[in-house]
């Protein structure tokens, strides 16, 4: 009964999201918008409509399913306070993301770029070409660092969500978690690229609110069953009695035996601070909306991260309650807090207790996480596409023709090599919050290419390559079966950092040479 | 002649834009659906007749009338606009069109199938089944067979006429319940000696008569209601998801829709 009321409920939204692309009717010939349809689109987004756009694109496109919704509910027993740090992060973040994207808009090309109504001068690569070979070679570098992090992205949030689905719904073994993901992948991927390439703005004004009242569904409804449950260990159930539970929760940390819960909580919120303080600016889904929002993009940044960091906050307390309830008396075997391993476990395991009781729960979980799924996707889709059809001599989106772009072909193609890579993890035993911390942090070795545009001076691919090689072999080691393995994960995103520190400070040879 | 609502729906010219809606873009009629069903709920209550849902009967169809609510409060835009046929406006409109029709199907068949759901119908599910039972030729039914043949297989429930009062026969279940793991006797090993081959044991247990009214009524209200009352709130929340989506559709729709002239004019 239980499967089927999951899998009804996937399908469902998988369909209501397929009748909201048809609100933009047929497709067009190309997936930009030409010149004049930019005009219209001005007009239309001038008003209140705009607003809500923005905010919903913002939150949606940050609220993903693997990197957030189920990270935040299945690691907060592991980080204890320190999960708060990603909250405190992304809020701050909007304030970075300003100052930033002012400055480069306010750089006479850039904003003679994005003014002229030409979508291509929006792509991310944009900001890097400054006409010199060097920065030519740094924006393929970072043409493929980004489409790399495209990729891991969409990977992961088909890879968590097919794992958590298939162990919900069928078995725990590779072979239905691998079948899931193929039809999870293909479905969401011919979708977005047959009907809604174009429309992922407004889809997210369908996913934003969904995933919020799933969201706030599934909080209230958790609430109610431990309320009727009786607790262990002289707790008496009540709402008081909870949120005592949930600090007591969260002041002991449960961080992997090997690793200090401080050395584990310092590197992570290091990370935090600098993932969440660049991933907006760092991303194509916001030159976007700076190219098609304008001003609103900036104004109402730090509004739609509020509400992010808001929304996080309330995963955060499911995450508390899914440590109670798997820290109750008739929990046993490997879901048992302290027995059970990474968050897409406690996830699978938290559902399972919870659902016993209330069926309905399931039904609010994947409505929500249904919908951060296609959020994320179908932006990371409509980037991966501006990005690697950019071509950068002519400094223009090439070959945007619908035609050429074959949905079911490239749909079926990317769902099967999803399918066995997330096959080929599970064989290997790596575990996907590993995989977060890992892949996630991957597109930070854009910013020292993008600090040295901020400065305007000339680009060094070498400061890109120095950032990058150390970050692979990071995270590499991250990845390997080994004790110290989450301390590397967690530590791949500091090169990055490091070289984007060097950035700021550093001068070109001309420069100095010029100064004498 | 035809209706001035009539004839304001056919008009090809597009709506200008902050004049208020002159026809049925709230139509009042489809206002029904959620107010019955509201009072569907209030006279479950209120009424001093034997049909009670439960609560969560109660909480379903308060449910389905503010989702119905919802539906008819979206204005019905699509219907001014002005779409060529096999356009995608056309597509569109025939998709909302559609969806709510859907909706509105689904709004009124489980709240109806709820209210069916009643402690009076329930209650005279089994006996209507019981005595179903009891018009049953066994003779026939059992293809012949007037007796069965009880042999040392423990896992068969046996259907059995049992009188009761002395006067009428009811339809009863014999379930047999072992109390003790059935043994088994092995050649050679400790417990057996002299057999030749392996054999089941004797089997102890006890012989309890489950009244099949008792049988129903707990298999309709332990198993059938739960999944009916989950697949009801599903739909529930399905529809809400949907009325959302039509939501969207009617007012983005039009937004872009309205678009269009300046694009001919443009052009």
């Amino acid at each position: 009964m239980l499967p089927l009321l999951q899998s009804l409920t996937i399908v469902g939204m998988i369909g209501a999201t397929f009748f909201v692309y048809q609100t933009f009717g047929p497709r067009q010939l190309s997936f930009t918008f030409t010149k004049r349809e930019k005009k219209e689109w001005d007009e239309l987004v001038r008003g209140r409509l705009g607003s809500w756009l923005t905010v919903n694109s913002i939150f949606a496109t940050v609220t993903s399913f693997a990197t957030v919704y189920v990270f935040f509910i299945g690691n907060t027993l592991q980080f204890g306070w320190w999960i708060v740090f990603p909250i405190l992060t992304i809020w701050g973040g909007g304030f970075i993301t300003n100052h930033f994207t002012r400055i480069l808009v306010s750089r006479r090309h850039i904003a003679k770029r994005l003014a002229s109504g030409d979508q291509s001068k929006a792509v991310l690569l944009t900001l890097v070409l400054d006409g010199t070979n060097e920065s030519i070679r740094s924006a393929s570098i970072v043409r493929v660092v980004a489409l790399t992090n495209i990729l891991a992205i969409l990977w992961l949030e088909f890879s968590v969500f097919a794992d958590v689905s298939s162990k919900l719904i069928i078995s725990e073994s590779i072979f239905w978690g691998a079948i899931f993901l193929y039809g999870f992948a293909f479905s969401v991927l011919y979708f977005t690229l047959r009907f809604g390439l174009r429309g992922f703005l407004f889809a997210d004004l369908f996913h934003g609110p969904i995933i919020v009242i799933g969201t706030l569904i599934l909080l209230i409804g958790t609430f109610v069953f431990l309320i009727g449950v009786p607790s262990d260990g002289g707790h008496d159930g009540r709402l008081a009695g909870l949120f005592g539970r949930i600090l007591t929760e969260m002041n002991a940390p449960k961080a992997p035996a090997p690793t200090s819960p401080l050395l584990s909580g310092v590197l992570f919120a290091i990370s935090c601070l600098f993932l969440n303080s660049f991933l907006v600016l760092i991303t194509q889904p916001h030159w976007f909306r700076v190219w098609m929002f304008g001003e609103k993009e900036t104004t109402l940044q730090v509004t739609s991260l509020s509400i992010t960091a808001v929304f996080w906050s309330i995963l955060i307390l499911i995450g508390g309650l899914a440590s109670i309830v798997l820290s109750g008396e008739d929990v046993h075997g490997a879901c048992k807090a302290g027995n059970v391993d990474g968050s897409v476990q406690v996830a699978v395991c938290f559902l399972q207790q919870i659902t016993n009781g209330f069926p309905l729960l399931a039904v609010a979980f994947w409505m929500a996480g249904t919908g951060a799924l296609f959020s994320t996707a179908d932006a990371q889709i409509y980037s991966f596409f501006s990005i690697q059809r950019f071509d950068l001599r002519e400094g223009k989106i090439a070959h945007a023709e619908f035609k050429e772009l074959r949905p079911a072909f490239y749909a079926a193609i990317a769902a099967a090599l999803f399918a066995g890579c997330y096959a080929l993890v599970r064989f290997l035993k790596v575990d996907f919050d590993q995989l977060v911390f890992v892949l996630l942090p991957s597109c930070l070795n854009i910013v020292p290419a993008l600090i040295l545009a901020v400065r305007g001076i000339r680009q060094e691919p070498i400061l890109l390559w120095i950032s990058i090689v150390p970050y692979a072999v990071f995270a590499f080691l991250g990845l390997l079966n080994t004790d110290a393995a989450p301390v590397f994960a967690v530590a791949a995103p500091l090169m990055p950092l490091t070289v984007s520190a060097v950035a700021l400070v550093y001068r070109p040879k001309e420069v100095a040479h010029a100064k004498a | 002649m035809p209706k001035p609502e009539a004839v304001s729906r056919s008009k090809t010219v597009p709506r200008a834009k902050g004049t208020p809606h002159a026809i049925d873009t709230k139509p009042k009629l489809l206002f029904v659906t959620p107010i019955v069903t509201f009072l569907a709920a209030g006279l479950t209550k209120l009424v001093p007749v034997d049909w009670n849902i439960g609560w969560q009967g109660i909480s379903l169809l308060v449910g389905f009338a503010v989702v119905g609510a919802c539906l008819q409060c979206i204005p019905r835009r699509s219907v001014l606009w002005r779409a060529e046929p096999g356009s995608s406006q056309a597509t569109l409109k025939q998709t909302i069109t559609t969806m709510r029709v859907l909706v509105s199907i689904v709004m009124v068949l489980v709240p109806v199938t709820i209210l069916a759901t009643n402690d009076r119908v329930l209650s005279a599910l089994p006996r209507s089944v019981e005595e179903y039972l009891g018009r049953l030729n066994a003779e026939t039914f059992a293809g012949g067979v007037v007796s069965v043949a009880v042999e040392t297989e423990r896992k068969r429930n046996i259907l059995l006429f049992v009188p009761v009062d002395k006067r009428h026969e009811e339809p009863a279940v014999l379930k047999f319940q072992p109390t003790t793991p059935p043994q088994v006797l092995v050649s050679g090993g400790s417990e057996g000696a002299g057999g030749s081959g392996s054999r089941i044991g004797g089997v102890a247990g006890e012989l309890y008569i489950l009244q099949t009214t008792k049988v129903v009524d707990n298999l309709v209200k332990g198993a059938v209601m739960p999944a009916f009352r989950q697949f009801a709130t599903l739909a529930l929340v399905l529809s809400g998801i949907f009325i959302f989506v039509i939501f969207i559709m009617e007012i983005l729709g039009d937004l872009l829709l309205s678009m269009q002239p300046k694009r001919l004019k443009t052009s």
